[in-house]
């Protein structure tokens, strides 16, 4: 807690060595969290970058209400979705953006344990899903807002928000369907359920 | 439970994308550094320039100002004991009453407060670096070591400054002694005299015990001389600054929306070569009502054909604009331009009345319709025209016909003084080569109007309104390779809304502009 005061007093007074400091504290994190929501690396470059110009110019509004690190996410994923909102996410309601077969490129190996997944191939599952579906699936399961939450944040229906979440939950089905290795052996009984 | 809930856990994801970290490109670091650097430099107004504002003794001048100042705002501020005071603070040392303070500022261990209270150490329990006095007397101790806990909070820290009589000061070594004997008033001095080498503070001593055995009465001249004592700082006056955050309610980390931080301001210089078109012609119900025409069967004949037309030549034009960024998108500017615009204006000429071509040089500013036109609409009448001389032949009044086979082709410069008013969307926002579209309208203060080089046309003869407006369109490249300068290439059309000349006037133009604008822009 300490060092978060130091850092963000530091930020305030415009001091670029503790800026970097920030940065290079938080920006895995974030930059990861970037590549949930938009589609590619090159994208979720920009991203990080309006959101860390954002954080620097208005860190005189975090006021240690919440942890330094939510404050920052929220940050960053605002900045996504205004980002993302300029796509129009919900014109792009096509199955044909995903490729399943295009999946097995970045599967762990076979003889690896479900618990072993690294977050590169769960987040290949995200980002492959069309942008409308990500978001709310990004929100909804990662994040843990609700749906009226959601339909806010979006200004979209709250009815929306759902369909989108199911939609999403129906695509990564049939890209885990696609996947061998989630045989019956290896799946957990018992596990709590993703919705 | 669906095959998605088997396979993958609700808490997998979440658990999943918790933990994951991926280090982005070092040029993400660089580009937001290049956006904080722009954000920061470009606020920055400069306040010396050229002229005299730059000048070296007027720099030297504002300097000096500002020192005198600040010592006369020191000394006024800084409050200077009295001797009552001084006396007073004496005996409060001496009978061991704490000053008037907070007594949470001052730690009960501290060497100093203990040291109003207890009886100064004796030598063997000094520390190494105590320093004691060259020569026999009244041996005392000075405690000059520096504290070594970490941790110390400041009150502590300050608590230890050393007590030394001002006697035995070597840096204070110009103030006098008391006389009569009597203890001086102790004054703290920091620890920057553990700095100072045991030598020298002994040999100071020496020369200060020397100067002790000074008369009363030297003392006394010595004390009616005394400036203002140099002041330390004491702990009375250290005041805590408490930061103190009040709960509030609201959880939801906010984003300001100040604009304040995103504003661009920025000044340039324009210019404009381009082409300017008056777009003239003739009322021909006009002329006839002047009685220029009074056959109109031969109005409605002849003129059809005898229209006065004009060409856009080269025209420059001279701006200076300031403009600021309202968001990260749009844009307003205004400034005062200058714009000299050249065309040339086909004329049908004049014939006589037996059909002759009244002149045969066509560059002759006599005897044309546009020329004539402009005459009959002046405000001061033709009368004093050399048309009219032109037209009396015999002393009889010729009607004047034009040919519209014969023209003439004069040049028709005009000047007017430009208020622009656009605002910029911006295509390209924040990037180092930048696109913008404009839009607004201009002012075009009408200033003269210049035929073939000898008629001149001004706002007195109301031909011309002395105000019009026109429409601005066009796109802007601007390219900024530095925080503060940049450059900007600019396509414009400016066609007018509505007519330059006054509604009686029997010359009408709306005129149009286009041009490329070149310009350098300096951002605040």
């Amino acid at each position: 807690m300490q060092d978060e005061y130091a850092l963000v007093e530091g930020c305030r007074r415009q001091d670029r060595i503790v800026q970097r400091l920030l940065y290079e504290r938080y920006a895995g994190k974030l930059f990861v969290v970037c590549k949930r929501y938009v589609k590619d690396a090159d994208e979720a470059e920009d991203v990080l970058q309006d959101a860390f110009v954002k954080i620097f110019r208005h860190i005189d509004t975090f006021r240690f209400e919440c942890p330094l690190e939510a404050w920052l996410k929220r940050i960053v994923i605002n900045t996504a979705l205004k980002f993302l909102r300029k796509q129009k996410p919900w014109e792009t309601m096509s199955n044909d953006s995903i490729d399943v077969q295009e999946m097995a490129s970045v599967l762990p190996q076979a003889d690896e344990s479900l618990p072993a997944l690294n977050y590169k191939y769960l987040l290949q599952l995200v980002q492959e899903l069309p942008p409308g579906c990500r978001m709310v699936f990004n929100l909804y399961a990662i994040e843990g807002y609700n749906h009226p939450e959601i339909a806010k944040m979006l200004d979209i229906a709250e009815g929306t928000s759902k369909s989108q979440y199911a939609r999403a939950r129906d695509l990564l089905q049939q890209k885990i369907q696609a996947d061998s290795r989630f045989t019956d052996e290896h799946s957990a009984e018992g596990r709590k359920p993703l919705v | 439970m669906d095959e998605l809930e088997k396979k993958i856990p609700a808490d997998m994801w979440r658990k999943t994308f918790d933990e994951a970290a991926e280090a982005p490109p070092s040029r993400v670091w660089d580009a937001i550094e290049r956006q904080l650097d722009e954000s920061s430099n470009s606020k920055v107004v400069p306040l010396w320039g050229a002229g005299l504002a730059s000048s070296r003794p007027l720099l030297w001048g504002t300097g000096l100002a500002a020192a005198v100042a600040l010592l006369l705002v020191g000394w006024w501020v800084m409050p200077v004991p009295t001797d009552s005071e001084q006396s007073r603070l004496s005996d409060q040392r001496q009978t061991g009453v704490t000053p008037a303070f907070p007594k949470a500022t001052v730690p009960e261990n501290s060497l100093a407060y203990e040291s109003q209270k207890k009886p100064v150490p004796p030598i063997e329990q000094a520390t190494k670096r105590s320093v004691s006095s060259a020569k026999g007397g009244s041996k005392q101790s000075y405690d000059l070591s520096v504290p070594t806990r970490k941790n110390q909070p400041a009150d502590g820290l300050l608590s230890q400054l050393t007590t030394v009589p001002v006697n035995k000061m070597p840096v204070l070594g110009e103030l006098p002694v008391l006389p009569g004997g009597t203890e001086p008033p102790t004054r703290t001095v920091s620890n920057l005299m553990s700095t100072l080498g045991a030598s020298s503070v002994a040999t100071a001593s020496f020369v200060r015990e020397d100067q002790s055995s000074l008369s009363t009465e030297n003392s006394n001249q010595l004390k009616t001389l005394r400036g203002k004592p140099i002041r330390l700082h004491e702990f009375g006056h250290i005041y805590r600054i408490v930061w103190f955050r009040p709960s509030e309610a609201t959880a939801q980390p906010q984003v300001s929306t100040s604009k304040q931080k995103s504003r661009d301001l920025w000044a340039s210089a324009n210019i404009m070569p381009g082409a300017f078109n008056p777009m003239v012609s003739v009322q021909m119900a006009s002329l006839a009502n002047a009685g220029v025409l009074k056959n109109m069967a031969v109005a409605n004949s002849a003129y059809q054909a005898q229209t006065v037309t004009s060409r856009a030549n080269f025209s420059m034009a001279y701006q200076f604009t300031a403009g600021a960024l309202l968001n990260k998108r749009w844009s307003i500017e205004t400034g005062v331009g200058f714009l000299t615009g050249r065309s040339t204006v086909d004329t049908p000429a004049q014939l006589s009345a037996n059909g002759i071509v009244a002149t045969n040089d066509i560059r002759t500013t006599t005897g044309n319709l546009y020329v004539d036109a402009l005459r009959n609409s002046s405000a001061n009448g033709p009368k004093n025209t050399s048309l009219d001389q032109a037209n009396f032949a015999n002393g009889a009044y010729v009607q004047p016909t034009y040919s519209g086979k014969t023209n003439q082709m004069l040049t028709n410069d005009y000047q007017f003084v430009q208020v622009p008013v656009q605002v910029g969307y911006q295509l390209r926002p924040r990037k180092r080569l930048s696109l913008a579209v404009l839009g607004g309208f201009i002012s075009n203060i009408f200033i003269r109007n210049t035929v073939d080089n000898e008629i001149i046309v001004t706002t007195k003869d109301e031909i011309y309104r002395p105000v019009s407006f026109a429409a601005i369109v066009g796109a802007r490249f601007r390219y900024q390779p530095s925080v503060q300068w940049s450059a900007s290439l600019a396509g414009v059309y400016q066609p007018s809304i509505g007519l330059v000349t006054q509604a009686h006037s029997q010359v009408q133009s709306q005129p149009t502009t286009a041009g490329m604008t070149l310009g350098v822009d300096y951002h605040f």
